[in-house]
């Protein structure tokens, strides 16, 4: 008989505008789940089609919904858009459908926990600078209460502050943390793990690609699929490709004068013992040559930018770095609890 | 069209033709009405008029409809006058010369398909532009008038703050038919490993320097 390992508790979750991703330890590894956060809805006349074609999908009361990559593909073939339960990283108290919907995501990314009221530490945005009527407090509210009837212990935390955690160990945790996601971009600085300022700006991957399709004539979803497709931002090829440079230029230009605008606020109440490593994260990040992209960018402004950076680099994992980050959080409920 | 062109040398009138001419005065007249007056003729030999055949022929373009009748005074029509005949030395315009090659049709299509860009990105601004207004107008409006949530609870605030902080109770559903698809994948965990021990380490070194306290929050059940 072999020996039954101890399970390692504690949950990552990353709540994206663009992908639901969990992750837990597994043996030696990590394990990763990742569920595109969309979904269409059908009528049930519908359900013979999608049963020849293979398509997963759950049953709702009246209609039928395909959840995640499918929806987005199944979308394709009826010529519709499929539907995000988030809108710039934030749910919507008119979003009262897509609620159920979350709730359906998270709990097939999530699984079940390995005991009752496990931790579950998921990523929640800073309240954007740049739309300071939207507030995170019905957004938090709602998926504490999901991941509770999930059978998990919430703990909220800020999506780039997760970065810090995953990718700046060797630093001691003290960085500068940009998250480049669907719906917006999160800041985070941080020395020794204390949270030194963080905030978020309302635009990123979507920003991008609707404004990129608005320029070229084209729609969101097919400069996305080009994006997604591979793009290289130092050299762009075509029209479409050099509309999204533009637009990559002009979020990276923009999220920098935010990220100087903030530290000018806070300057002088904490100071920085020495240059702070810049992290590069997230979905929108993925794109071919975005770090030296980012770098240049950065050099024009670096004389005036406030803090001191040593290097810019990329998440060793950009679409599973804040997942990596909650779960380290996670777990060290259970550390600090072992101690 | 033969006719006589019919050229003046003294004073002389011709009865059967009805013409009175002066010296120098020339006149036409029809081939026919030529032959069939005496009077020219003898006339003619008695060298008062020189007579001579000319062929002139009739123009068959259709007549410009007349100019509209304008009542002006004898100064501005002269200065009309002067104006009709430098416009009339003036070079007719020439038609917009086209590079051989360019496809007219295909640049027709494109400033088509870029005057619709153009416009529907503007319907698109005025769209924002609208929802914005209302958005802000809805935000202007004055408190007082409670709003029923569904699920039976009343807020005590007003329209004044758009977001209801009602969460319905049942969001995760059990027992629900059907499949979805996730994307697993596995990877070693050997940063997450040091990240934990560094900051197990950090925490530790932490609570070292603040004062000892009891440990354990009661997050295990």
């Amino acid at each position: 008989m072999t020996e039954k390992s101890v399970p390692i508790l504690g949950v990552g979750l990353d709540i994206g505008t663009g992908n639901i991703v969990s992750a837990r330890r597994s043996g030696k590894g990590v394990e990763t789940r990742r569920m595109r956060d969309v979904f269409l809805d059908l009528p049930p006349n519908a359900k013979r089609m999608l049963k020849l074609s293979g398509t997963n999908f759950i049953e709702r009361d009246d209609e039928l919904l395909i959840l995640g990559d499918a929806a987005l593909e199944t979308a394709n073939i009826f010529g519709s858009e499929a539907r995000r339960p988030l809108s710039v990283g934030i749910i919507s108290a008119s979003e009262v459908d897509s609620l159920e919907v979350l709730g359906f995501l998270l709990k097939n990314v999530l699984g079940e926990p390995q005991e009752e009221n496990e931790v579950c530490c998921f990523s929640v945005p800073a309240v954007p600078v740049d739309e300071p009527n939207r507030d995170i407090v019905y957004h938090q509210g709602v998926f504490e209460k999901i991941v509770t009837q999930c059978g998990y212990t919430p703990l909220a935390s800020n999506e780039a502050m997760a970065i810090i955690y995953a990718e700046t160990a060797k630093e001691g945790f003290s960085g500068l943390a940009i998250s480049w996601g669907a719906g917006m971009s999160n800041v985070a600085l941080a020395i020794n793990t204390i949270e030194g300022m963080t905030f978020s700006v309302a635009r990123g991957g979507d920003y991008i690609d609707n404004g990129a399709a608005r320029s070229v004539g084209s729609t969101a979803a097919r400069i996305c699929a080009i994006k997604e497709k591979g793009i290289d931002l130092m050299n762009p090829e075509g029209r479409e490709q050099e509309a999204l440079a533009f637009y990559y230029k002009d979020l990276v230009r923009h999220v920098l004068d935010e990220i100087a605008k903030e530290f000018k606020k806070v300057q002088g109440r904490f100071e920085l013992p020495r240059a702070i490593p810049l992290v590069v994260s997230g979905g929108t990040s993925l794109a071919g040559g975005f770090v030296e992209f980012f770098q240049e960018e950065f050099e024009k402004k670096r004389k005036r930018f406030p803090i001191e950076i040593s290097e810019i680099r990329q998440a060793k994992d950009p679409l599973n770095a804040v997942a990596h980050g909650t779960l380290i959080q996670a777990m060290q409920e259970y550390t600090d609890d072992d101690e | 069209m033969k006719e006589a062109r019919i050229e003046c040398v003294t004073t002389t009138p011709i009865p059967d033709l009805g013409l009175r001419l002066a010296p120098g005065e020339v006149t036409f007249l029809p081939e026919q009405v030529a032959l069939r007056s005496k009077h020219l003729w003898k006339i003619a030999r008695a060298g008062a008029v020189k007579v001579r055949w000319v062929e002139r022929y009739k123009e068959m373009r259709p007549k410009s409809p007349p100019a509209p009748f304008v009542n002006l005074s004898r100064t501005r029509k002269k200065a009309a006058r002067m104006t009709d005949s430098t416009e009339s030395e003036a070079p007719p315009p020439q038609p917009p010369k086209t590079e051989p090659g360019v496809d007219v049709e295909a640049l027709v299509a494109r400033v088509r398909e870029e005057t619709r860009q153009e416009m529907q990105t503007q319907i698109d601004e005025l769209k924002q532009a609208l929802l914005h207004g209302v958005g802000e107008i809805v935000r202007d409006l004055p408190a007082g008038q409670p709003v029923v949530v569904e699920g039976g609870q009343t807020p005590t605030d007003s329209t004044s703050k758009p977001e209801a902080t009602f969460i319905p109770d049942d969001l995760v559903k059990k027992g629900t038919k059907g499949r979805v698809q996730v994307e697993a994948a596995e990877s070693e965990g050997g940063d997450l490993d040091d990240a934990t021990a560094a900051l197990a380490a950090l925490r530790g070194k932490k609570k070292k320097k603040a004062a000892p306290k009891k440990k354990g929050s009661g997050r295990k059940s």
